[in-house]
């Protein structure tokens, strides 16, 4: 795309042609940054729900005066040929005016399955923050009376994640968003634009490429320029750097077990918060996921981290046919003594080939803790389990 | 944005199924209006659809920053 930003300049410079987008991405943001990047200061339409409903990007379309499309995915003689046809009497340009009346479209959605989805797609589009509930609610609606609605399926799966990561998050938002995927990908395997959206998150073993690498680069080189970066509302975590594999990477020799006679007291008070998603949710005989583990300190009991000594370790233990990247992962804490931020571990498990069923994958974390209202700060540990169902090969 | 990463045979097999995509689904296709989509703009501001750009000639990418 920047290629056909180079070389249709002249024709943008001479106003005899114009270049819009329209981006496929659960963060839109990210486009906003990579535009900046590239200098592109063309207009983008965000459609992170996929109503267009292409399978695959990136798609090219040369649009004439009168908005019929002319050329899908076009060559360069056919963009000359395209800019040399005699110019087309076109309509007037369209006015798209404010977003819809969410209202009529509620009363319209009641008791119609069509209407509803629409319901449920101007809710994310239009509702703001507020109405991602009702979305989320709607589309489920939409699936209890079609279970086989691919779309609908997929758009609860979008809906979900932007909740998550919203100030609305509810318990599982995630997974559910990873499951609600895997449920419309299942309905329509061909869907590529889809099925980017669970590999986003996934294992290297499931990766086509490193999805937002590109990210440091392009600020390092905006900053470069004198400029500042567009800040990302999410910053991409670590499976959406990380590079595509065709087998777990050797972390080499990973510290002794921190904890091997399970002697440090568990978290019994609940002083930090464990959630836990599986991407995808579940495994393949042989494949492998990526485990997202996000731990937030407890605010009822107004916890936070203690950064004084060390920071947050997890210690794997898988069975014996199963692998794990590295069993040891830690993430240390910032430089103040105390701290609440949300610590994010992932890595990555891979199935055995005969694997069926379902499994669970068992861990703890240690971590130094403190709370407020005793003013009690201790060194705690909390096992978990995740469970992993199987599914049959593709 | 990642096909030049890719094995030419695999940007051949996409190109032949988004092709036959665009022909099977009536959705978009060439001879015929682009689809009537109201879709926010990137940044903010007012709802936007590609009839707006009607007028002059377009070139449309529908693509993601990856």
């Amino acid at each position: 795309m920047p290629g056909w930003h180079e070389r249709t300049l002249q024709f943008q410079q001479d106003r005899r042609l114009q270049l819009v987008g329209i981006i496929q991405e659960q963060h839109p943001d990210r486009a906003r940054l990579f535009m900046q990047w590239k200098q592109m200061e063309w207009p983008i339409l965000v459609d992170s729900l996929n109503l267009l409903g292409v399978s695959a990007v990136p798609i090219t379309l040369l649009i004439d005066e009168a908005g019929i499309i002319r050329v899908v995915n076009p060559t360069s003689e056919e963009l000359e040929q395209f800019m040399e046809r005699p110019s087309r009497d076109s309509d007037p340009r369209g006015e798209t005016g404010g977003p819809p009346d969410l209202a009529a479209l509620a009363e319209a959605a009641v008791g119609d399955p069509d209407a509803a989805l629409g319901y449920a797609d101007a809710l994310f589009l239009w509702g703001g923050e507020a109405a991602l509930d009702s979305a989320v609610e709607t589309y489920q609606a939409v699936l209890e009376r079609n279970p086989g609605h691919a779309p609908a399926a997929f758009r609860l799966g979008v809906a979900l994640r932007r909740r998550y990561d919203s100030g609305l998050r509810q318990a599982e938002d995630f997974q559910r968003a990873v499951q609600s995927w895997r449920r419309a990908l299942d309905l329509n395997p061909n869907q590529y634009v889809w099925r980017r959206r669970i590999q986003q998150y996934g294992a290297r073993l499931d990766k086509p490429y490193p999805f937002y690498d590109w990210v440091h680069r392009a600020r390092q080189e905006i900053r470069g320029r004198g400029e500042e970066p567009v800040s990302l509302l999410v910053e991409p975590s670590g499976a959406e750097f990380a590079q595509p594999a065709d087998r777990l990477p050797d972390a080499g020799a990973a510290p002794p077990e921190p904890d091997p006679r399970d002697r440090i007291h568990p978290d019994d008070e609940g002083f930090v918060q464990l959630e836990s998603t599986l991407v995808p949710d579940r495994l393949e005989p042989g494949g492998a996921a990526r485990v997202h583990l996000v731990f937030r300190p407890n605010q009822e009991i107004r916890a936070h981290w203690n950064n004084e000594v060390a920071g947050l370790v997890v210690w794997l233990r898988p069975e014996s046919s199963w692998e794990v990247d590295s069993p040891h992962h830690e993430v240390a804490g910032p430089a103040q003594p105390t701290s609440l931020e949300t610590r994010r571990v992932e890595f990555e498990v891979q199935a055995p080939d005969g694997f069926s069923g379902g499994g669970e994958l068992a861990g703890y974390a240690l971590y130094y803790v403190c709370e407020d209202v005793n003013g009690t700060c201790l060194y705690r540990r909390q096992d978990f389990s995740i469970p992993i169902q199987s599914r049959p090969r593709n | 944005m990642r096909t030049s990463w890719w094995p030419g045979f695999l940007i051949g097999v996409i190109g032949v199924q988004i092709g036959g995509w665009l022909l099977a689904s009536g959705n978009i296709e060439v001879g015929q209006p682009f689809p009537e989509l109201v879709l926010p703009r990137l940044g903010g501001g007012s709802p936007a659809s590609i009839a707006e750009f009607r007028g002059r000639r377009l070139m449309l990418h529908v693509f993601a920053s990856w």
